[in-house]
């Protein structure tokens, strides 16, 4: 069944075209969560908010961008709130922490060491995150979709509704600054 | 080159922003220098990280979470549905008994046998010989000059 023809008939509310949907696109849905969020659990749950989304306002799609296209912006966008209401939430908890007896901070944990992993490999993991997080929004976004997703130039303009040549510079200057960032990870651990 | 200056130059090296000169003597001192050799083997391992992968494998139950969502949100948009539509009640009859009751004062205010104001003839005497009788009870009432005038023509 082609997207044109599923979309339709989740507009219906037909039960099995959007499994049919879900089954073909949960993959890149949660892949996108999670090269942002670097975190299993969360990137599970936003991508299920993703679809959610999808469910509840399938209408609004108005079919003059891919549905691949359509998919990533949801998934990014989504991701970046959730990284936002994180920030917030941790803030309050550092707020917490200094003002209760509990000296001991709670940081949200990130991500566990695969099995067979190298720590090595997981603190390059840890220093690629690190430096991702400190740079402006877009720049991350840009440099995630291309490096990440192996996305062209032209399908980040599309995604992220700017300029082929401004995800040009986005990227450029974002990969000097993400090099400036892990060399500061590393000099500071 | 010292390691200082190295660690400066390392961000425009890994850029490939850097003259050919400055990157020979980069490269001199990452082979005599083990700790800046280090450092650029961790920098260059992190940055190895940023290429396509798709690490998290298939999820089984997936569908099956997702479809318990899609039902959950469903019943929670009833169950408050449910609620507004018992406030929008409960704010109807508060609305309604109100009126009631402000159109049952009316009622029992025109169906008293009082004389209505709007038949007291001012200027005649009855009223003003009441008045004389009744002005003590008025708190607002002043004895002036005019009253006495007034008493003394009645009189």
């Amino acid at each position: 069944m082609d997207d044109k023809l599923l979309i339709k008939k989740i507009a219906e509310k037909d039960e099995k075209a959007f499994q049919l949907f879900v089954e073909k696109y949960q993959d890149l849905v949660i892949n996108v969560c999670n090269n942002i969020l670097n975190n299993y659990d969360d990137s599970m749950d936003v991508s299920q908010e993703v679809f959610l989304k999808i469910y509840n306002s399938i209408d609004q799609f108005r079919g003059d961008a891919k549905v691949k296209t359509w998919l990533y912006r949801i998934s990014v966008n989504n991701s970046l709130n959730y990284l936002r209401s994180r920030k917030k939430q941790k803030w309050f908890t550092n707020l917490d922490v200094l003002f209760s007896d509990n000296k001991d901070s709670i940081e949200p944990v990130d991500s566990e060491p695969k099995p067979g992993e190298s720590i090595e490999l997981e603190e390059n993991k840890k220093a690629l995150y690190y430096a991702l997080r400190k740079l402006p929004e877009k720049q991350n976004i840009a440099i995630s979709l291309h490096n990440f997703e192996d996305l062209a130039y032209n399908e980040i303009s599309e995604i992220m509704n700017i300029s082929v040549s401004e995800v040009g510079v986005l990227i450029n200057r974002g990969k000097k600054k993400l090099h400036k960032l892990i060399l500061k990870y590393y000099e500071n651990n | 080159m010292n390691c200082k200056e190295f660690k400066k130059k390392l961000p425009l090296y890994l850029d490939g922003d850097i003259n050919p000169d400055k990157k020979t003597e980069l490269d001199t001192h990452l082979e005599s220098c083990i700790e800046c050799s280090l450092l650029y083997k961790k920098v260059s391992g992190s940055l190895f990280q940023l290429q396509p992968k798709k690490e998290v494998s298939e999820q089984p139950f997936y569908y099956t979470r997702l479809k318990q969502k899609i039902l959950n949100q469903v019943e929670k948009k009833s169950f408050i549905d449910n609620i507004l539509y018992k406030k929008s009640l409960q704010l109807t009859a508060y609305f309604a008994s109100i009126v009631i009751a402000v159109f049952i004062g009316i009622l029992i205010g025109s169906s008293s046998d009082k004389v209505q104001y709007s038949d007291i003839n001012y200027d005649s005497k009855d009223y003003l010989k009441s008045y004389m009788e009744y002005q003590y009870l008025n708190d607002f009432e002043r004895e002036n000059k005019e009253n006495i005038l007034l008493t003394d023509t009645i009189n």
